[in-house]
């Protein structure tokens, strides 16, 4: 029996701003007079806390800015969006003129050419899916299609079907070649897809945007799931984020103090569904080609973007024994991971995190 | 539960390890050996295909890196070894994505290397003419970026350092080379799908604020001149140039002629920020033939976007980048049989049944294989956007010398339309546009 539920936000990071200092949006205002004559210097003016937004790779992204010139800081917003539209446009498997599509469409035909930092990001995501032992894998894209999650729905493969694509799935498929930039699928099915790696690359590059246009203080999201915090507020050591139980959205579970750093959350709270009474969700173990089940919510914190929701996805298809022995080489990377138990139990895992007293 | 056998695929697969043999290969990946062998044919098929083209690129801006340079370089065998800009975190930037290549801040040291075989440049429109002769001159292929020149005489002194130099000079233009654009220019030209066309629209309307009016954020080091150099007229022609250019230059592809009269009226009518360029033209060309071309910019308001209409009296076509094409009959007219082949009915914006091109179907229509115009269409083109496919065509000139997309030709009637235009609407007059604009 289907059942999908659609959660609201696990978190709101807003609250914790004082009331004073949240951004009211300014009344319309005629287009401004080009003046030639200089503006109060910077350091004169209070601290604003303005925001831009806007819809891509099927989320909401907002940009939260810290500082003094409020122009200036809708403008680096903006053009940091401008970036997550670049992204999105170049690694939507949804667009047909994509660069993504162009690999799926051509890269068991020939070698397909793509441009130096797709190329990094692909061979980050080969060194990821080593690294978890497969449980990150984006050459999973037939799988995905088949059990119809690209679409929002899904329906069950049989265990044949599964079998016949898991020999087209596997990052281990792909043939990279280093000096010109060339990738080759091996498996004329085997598809890629970044999924939510796409959405932490993208954040990543708007963050490498605002610090061009020399933004010291904002926190980036990308439809809640995916958060980079970058600096820390004026003033302060740290952006503070409350991860709450997907359960109640009201109990915090657990407190994260981010600096240069990136949070993602990968959950089957808000998106799973049943089949004779068993819950799945829609994240795929790309090892057993099997949804997997058992793993309510896992929460990560790593240096980059694109690491934490790599990883995040990563140690959910792992579960909490295999992450923990993960996590032990990696001081950089912390989780918080809540599985079922039986008799209805929800275990929390803390990986790098101290138990809240 | 599988074995997860990622294995060597994520190490550095050097291409004397794959030269080394199949077996080896096919052992470390654990694929089978007829795999292996297979996909270190189809490598050396390429190799041989994608000769190494040495590049230099200069004007590394939001277009130049964002778009021009990451496509060149989804091209097969395109080395960049030289990249120029004078703005020194952008040069940076693109310095980061290609480590063998050295940077510079003047093109002129560029130019001197004797290694590099084709320039790509994307600086602002004041610097294309100066840049692509001295390239030219220099015995280099050029990829200069629309529009061609910012005026008249510079376009014909690029026109004729191309015819002398004898190499490849291609302008960005770039719905030259895409599918669509070509697949109409077939239904238009060939299967005489319109009739007789006898008017053209086209419009190009934005509204997203100050930062797609030009008016962006300016980094800490450098002037709002530099940033915002589109705003200012000694080294922008405006909205005309910087979009008009485009859909002009699709209106004398499809009609095969180009404008010899233009009036016009524009202004800075609602952005009053210091900008010395209009935020809003109206323009009509009038060509030999007797067809005119009514063109639209706005800056105020994004309904309708951006597309090109072209009015015949048995049908009519709207193609654009976003949307497509679609073909819509008149009631007057006939139907035709090229017709079963456009598929996909669509909808107009009052109700009227038309049809979507679909470029796949070029293949039943034109007479001649997949020859559409100058062009041969493959599957080879699925997945690509217009970019990637003019810089193929770029490169694929250079390599084998195959016809120009868009060559000096197209880029100087472009840039005479452009320039005209302004000068129609800063004097409020008609001008006619003599033979001898076109002429080099």
């Amino acid at each position: 029996m289907l059942n999908m539920l659609l959660g609201r936000a696990l978190w709101r990071w807003l609250d914790r701003l004082p009331a004073s200092h949240r951004d009211a949006d300014p009344p319309p205002a005629p287009p401004p007079a080009f003046s030639p004559v200089e503006p109060p210097p910077a350091q004169a003016r209070e601290i604003v806390y303005p925001k831009v937004s806007r819809a891509a790779m099927g989320s909401l992204f907002e940009v939260y800015l810290a500082g003094r010139d409020r122009d200036a800081l809708i403008a680096a917003g903006e053009q940091a969006l401008d970036e997550i539209e670049r992204l999105d446009r170049q690694l939507s498997h949804y667009r047909d003129d994509s660069d993504i599509t162009r690999l799926n469409q051509h890269a068991h035909d020939h070698w397909v050419r793509v441009e130096p930092r797709l190329y990094q990001m692909l061979k980050r995501c080969a060194d990821l899916c080593e690294q978890t032992g497969g449980a990150f894998d984006i050459a999973t894209g037939s799988l995905v299609k088949a059990w119809g999650f690209h679409q929002g729905g899904h329906r069950v493969p049989s265990p044949q079907e599964i079998a016949r694509l898991m020999e087209s799935t596997g990052t281990y498929r792909i043939l990279f070649d280093d000096e010109d930039h060339l990738v080759h699928f091996t498996a004329p099915e085997l598809e890629v897809t970044l999924g939510a790696f796409g959405k932490g690359c993208a954040i990543d590059e708007a963050a490498e945007r605002l610090r061009f246009y020399g933004v010291e203080s904002a926190v980036i999201h990308g439809g809640q799931s995916t958060i980079y915090a970058l600096g820390a507020p004026p003033g302060e050591d740290a952006w503070t984020f409350a991860i709450k139980d997907p359960r109640d959205k009201t109990t915090v579970i657990q407190e994260a103090a981010l600096r240069d750093e990136a949070l993602s959350t990968s959950g089957s709270y808000e998106q799973f569904f049943e089949v004779d009474g068993e819950r799945f969700s829609h994240i795929l173990d790309p090892r057993t080609g099997r949804p997997v089940q058992g793993m309510l919510s896992v929460s990560v914190v790593a240096p980059s973007a694109a690491d934490s929701d790599a990883l995040s996805t990563a140690l959910f298809v792992m579960g909490s024994e295999a992450a923990q022995e993960f996590c032990r080489q990696r001081p950089e990377v912390r989780a918080i991971m809540m599985e079922h138990r039986s008799g209805g139990e929800i275990a929390i895992t803390r990986i790098g995190f101290e138990h809240p007293e | 539960m599988h074995e997860p056998r990622i294995a060597l695929a994520a190490e550095n697969l050097s291409r004397r390890d794959f030269i080394q043999g199949a077996g080896a290969i096919a052992a470390a990946l654990g694929i089978t050996l007829s795999e292996a062998a297979q996909a270190q044919e189809k490598r050396a098929q390429a190799l041989k295909e994608a000769r190494p083209v040495n590049c230099a690129f200069i004007g590394l801006g939001s277009q130049g890196y964002g778009t021009d340079l990451k496509r060149a370089l989804s091209v097969p065998g395109v080395r960049m070894v030289a990249l120029c800009d004078i703005y020194e975190p952008n040069l940076n930037r693109a310095l980061k994505d290609c480590p063998g290549a050295q940077g510079y801040k003047d093109y002129r040291a560029v130019l001197d290397r004797k290694d590099v075989e084709a320039v790509l440049i994307a600086t602002p429109l004041y610097l294309h003419a100066p840049m692509t002769v001295d390239a030219l001159n220099a015995g280099k292929h050029v990829f200069c970026e629309k529009m061609m020149a910012y005026d008249i005489e510079g376009a014909k002194r690029m026109a004729r350092a191309a015819r002398d130099s004898g190499k490849v000079l291609q302008i960005g233009h770039q719905r030259r080379s895409n599918l669509i654009y070509n697949h109409g220019w077939e239904h238009v030209n060939e299967a005489k799908a319109l009739g007789k066309v006898t008017h053209v629209r086209a419009q190009w309307n934005r509204n997203g604020g100050k930062r797609e009016t030009w008016q962006r954020p300016v980094p800490p080091d450098t002037t709002h001149r530099h940033w915002c150099w589109r705003l200012y007229k000694e080294y922008s022609q405006g909205l005309i140039a910087e979009l008009g250019t485009h859909q002009i230059h699709v209106a004398n592809w499809y009609l095969g002629e180009a404008p010899k009269a233009v009036v016009g009226i524009g202004g800075i009518d609602y952005w009053k920020d210091g900008r010395e360029v209009f935020d809003n033209i109206m323009v009509i060309y009038e060509y030999p033939s007797g067809v005119k071309l009514n063109y639209t910019s706005l800056t105020t308001n994004q309904y309708d976007g951006f597309y090109e209409q072209f009015m015949g009296k048995d049908g009519t076509l709207i193609v654009s980048q976003e949307t497509g094409g679609q073909f819509y009959k008149e009631p007057s007219s006939e139907g035709e049989e090229w017709m079963k082949h456009a598929v996909n009915p669509t909808k107009g914006a009052r109700g009227q049944t038309g049809l979507q091109l679909d470029p796949e179907a070029t293949k039943k229509l034109s007479k001649t294989g997949v020859k559409v115009g100058e062009k041969t269409l493959t599957s080879d083109a699925k997945g690509k956007d217009d970019y990637l496919l003019e810089m193929e065509d770029f490169f694929n000139s250079v390599r084998a010398g195959t016809p120009i997309s868009c060559d000096w030709r197209d880029g100087l009637a472009a840039t005479v339309a452009a320039v005209r235009g302004n000068e129609a609407m800063e004097k409020q007059a008609r001008i006619e546009i003599p033979p001898t604009d076109y002429q080099i």
